[in-house]
């Protein structure tokens, strides 16, 4: 018996040595290349900004390009954070072009305070990150157009157009967000959802991060499984290495289904009516417009990015002559834009899909327009 | 030599700590019953020994839930002697067949309570409101368990605007709720998010942040609060590891009905401009019942925190306004005030007999309803 235990213990020494011996080394093995990944990297220009210098500065009248590349990296560095119900939400930032408040709406020129002042009149403007104005800076956004416009037509009533715009979002998301707005008692006088690119992006109606909140909820096996991928890939060698695997995913296909796409612009359309009666039981004038979109109706070769791989957007290209084609039966309150660039020979995007200074003063004028036609800003002259 | 004697000694904790956890967790599964494939529910006396009742627990054990976008999650499909959700991930209801008359189509919205934890698919509220409803009106009934698990108001507004989304339109809805709306806003210490928020929010934030110090936390802390070791301790403190130990926010259970009753204008908006006719319950809990039964006592003892707030939140349902001015808002918290037999089985769920007494309730407003609206 005292020899079997003897040799028990010889074996769990011996086992017991070589395991953590093993594990220290692995270790120590990984502490240069932590230092290396940790130290601070110099900040350079970005490829894309140096590539297309030209034409990014005429985009940006008196902009640098080491402006224009930190309102690029304020732009594109920024996190998403959870928010219950739509997901998730641009996280709280303060920079010198982007500025986002706690409440989730960027910052528009002349902002008014939250919650609203209901002696102003009070516009939210939802849409994906178009809307919140990715690449241009907080005085350049469609809000903070349509805030000056406004502010010049409405002379005897202040004015204060909040932007909703979130990255990633679409209609569902959008009235999603607008009903919860409007639950917790702030209701504007007009809500305007601008839409198009977005909604093809979620063609099976599943947000951005979907999979990660999915993964978050599993059940506690699955969840350590893949918290424990997660742990390695995060492992600063391991990191090292996978620098020399592939680096780029494959190009997305897109099978151009009519079908789909007809159930994407169905779920629209329905998203639509649910927000017109949310909106009509609140007095709420809303106004739905449909986006300008590279892929339409856009002359390409004064794009920066040229006829390139617009990912999973490319969609856009065969949804919106689609959509054209119903345009007229969407109501009054459908405001169709997809083709304000068709006669304009310039660049109006400032990467792929996001607008130019000037394309979101077109579309803040547009909307105006709009407004001003239905009667929307003379009967919400008098205070709510 | 120290090196030899440090490593022997970790390896040595290491296997002490794995052993105690094993005795942990025969302990944890001998207190939930798991070693009978059942869980403590079936002790309750609202059972009283029913034949069915251990099957249905064990069936219980292993339901369930699934991902879903923007509400977060819905039943897995199920089908059981007790339990049948459909691919859908809802409920079955038994529905009377009545050819050639016209249909009637009516949602029930809630929680855990809607959707029937302790009851069989025959006794759930929508069977038991579906079989009363049929044998009171000539039209067809289809009634449809959109009840889910741990629901609140706001989840239930974002699946009833999902299914008219999709053109599912109903002709009138039920939404029964109160218990969850209450749990959550303690839980969360802020109205309206649904139950466990904060796992979510820490989750996402985890994984978008991508921070390798943050993986390797979580990844332990996982792993440790998941630990049987972990769920003594926590028995051991009588603490609920859900729940914050902080004192609540003074206003919170004024703000969780001022938050629930915007959902119900909400709704009344809706469904006047969609052409359905909304009706609103608030449920009992074992906390309302007056004459409470041993067993009920201890479900009343077993959170002593919540207690007290759930009925500050009641008493601020019932001085609403907004709710008590709505003719479509019905406060059901005291209909078991004079009931003296067992009812629950939990601080929330009931037996089949307080199912049908609930049902029995709902139906008489909506018989007279749908005999003079009809289908919208």
């Amino acid at each position: 018996m005292a020899q079997l235990y003897n040799a028990f213990l010889r074996l769990y020494t011996r086992g017991a040595i070589l395991f953590f011996d093993t594990l220290l080394f692995f270790v120590l093995l990984n502490v240069p290349f932590f230092i290396v990944q940790r130290m601070p990297h110099k900040k350079e220009i970005y490829p894309f900004i140096r590539n297309n210098a030209k034409v990014l500065s005429s985009l940006y009248p008196g902009m640098s390009l080491e402006e224009i590349n930190d309102l690029f990296d304020e732009t594109w560095a920024r996190k998403s954070m959870f928010e219950p119900f739509t997901q998730f939400k641009e996280s709280p930032y303060h920079g010198r072009y982007v500025n986002v408040t706690d409440t989730g709406f960027r910052v528009t020129k002349n902002q008014g305070l939250w919650p609203p002042d209901q002696k102003h009149f009070n516009v939210f403007l939802f849409g994906g990150s178009t809307t919140f104005g990715y690449g241009v800076p907080d005085d350049q956004t469609i809000a903070s157009y349509l805030q000056d416009h406004l502010s010049k037509t409405l002379r005897n009533q202040a004015v204060s157009v909040y932007n909703f715009g979130r990255g990633g979002y679409y209609s569902t998301q959008e009235r999603i967000l607008f009903e919860k707005l409007i639950g917790a008692g702030f209701i504007p006088n007009a809500a305007i959802f601008i839409d198009g690119v977005n909604d093809f992006q979620s063609y099976d109606d599943r947000p951005t991060y979907s999979d990660t909140l999915a993964k978050v909820q599993s059940g506690f096996i699955s969840r350590m499984r893949f918290m424990t991928g997660d742990v390695i890939r995060e492992i600063p060698l391991v990191r090292f290495v996978s620098r020399f695997g592939k680096q780029y995913p494959d190009a997305v296909k897109i099978d151009p289904d009519p079908s789909a796409i007809r159930q994407v612009l169905e779920r629209y359309i329905r998203n639509k009516r649910l927000t017109e009666a949310v909106a009509a039981g609140y007095a709420i004038q809303p106004v739905f417009v449909w986006q300008p979109a590279p892929t339409y109706h856009y002359d390409l070769r004064y794009d920066l990015m040229g006829d390139v791989d617009f990912g999973n957007k490319i969609i856009t290209k065969y949804a919106y002559p689609m959509m054209a084609k119903i345009k007229e039966s969407l109501g009054n309150d459908f405001l169709w834009c997809a083709d304000l660039q068709t006669s304009l020979k310039e660049p109006l995007y400032v990467d792929r899909y996001h607008y130019s200074a000037k394309m979101s003063n077109l579309l803040a004028l547009n909307i105006l327009n709009r407004m001003k036609a239905q009667g929307m800003i003379r009967a919400s002259e008098n205070p709510r | 030599m120290a090196l030899r004697t440090t490593w022997t000694l970790f390896g040595m904790t290491l296997l002490l700590l794995a052993l105690l956890d094993f005795c942990a967790h025969a302990l944890v599964s001998l207190k939930k019953g798991h070693w009978n494939n059942v869980d403590w529910h079936i002790n309750a006396d609202a059972y009283d020994h029913s034949p069915w009742a251990r099957d249905y627990q064990r069936e219980m054990r292993h339901f369930r839930l699934t991902w879903v976008p923007f509400v977060y999650w819905r039943g897995k499909p199920f089908h059981g002697s007790y339990i049948n959700v459909d691919d859908s991930g809802l409920r079955h209801t038994e529905n009377l067949a009545k050819p050639g008359t016209p249909k009637i189509r009516i949602f029930v919205f809630g929680g855990s309570v809607a959707w029937g934890e302790g009851v069989r698919d025959r006794a759930t509220i929508a069977s038991c409101l579906s079989r009363i409803l049929s044998r009171n009106l000539k039209q067809a009934i289809e009634v449809t368990n959109f009840g889910q698990m741990g629901y609140v108001s706001n989840q239930e507004l974002i699946a009833l605007y999902r299914e008219l989304q999709n053109g599912n339109k109903p002709d009138y809805v039920v939404f029964f709720d109160g218990f969850n709306e209450a749990y959550a806003s303690y839980q969360n210490h802020a109205p309206g998010a649904p139950q466990n928020e904060s796992n979510r929010k820490k989750g996402f934030e985890l994984v978008t942040n991508n921070s390798p110090g943050g993986y390797l936390k979580e990844f332990f802390f996982t792993w440790a609060t998941n630990s049987s070791t972990y769920r003594i301790m926590t028995w051991l403190q009588k603490i609920n590891p859900a729940a914050k130990n902080d004192p609540l926010p003074a206003e919170l259970a004024k703000e969780t009905v001022n938050l629930y009753a915007a959902n119900v204008k909400t709704i009344e908006k809706l469904g006047e401009w969609k052409k359905f006719e909304p009706l609103f319950y608030w449920q009992p809990a074992v906390y309302d019942k007056p004459h409470q039964t041993a067993y009920e006592e201890t479900q009343v003892r077993a959170e002593p925190r919540f207690g007290p707030f759930y009925a500050e939140v009641v008493g601020n349902m019932k001085t609403s306004t907004t709710l008590t001015r709505d003719a479509r808002f019905h406060d059901l918290s005291s209909i078991f005030a004079n009931e003296t037999q067992p009812l629950f089985i939990d601080n929330c769920h009931f037996s089949e007999t307080g199912s049908e007494m609930v049902a029995r309730k709902i139906a008489q407003d909506l018989i007279p309803i749908i005999a003079k609206r009809g289908a919208n």
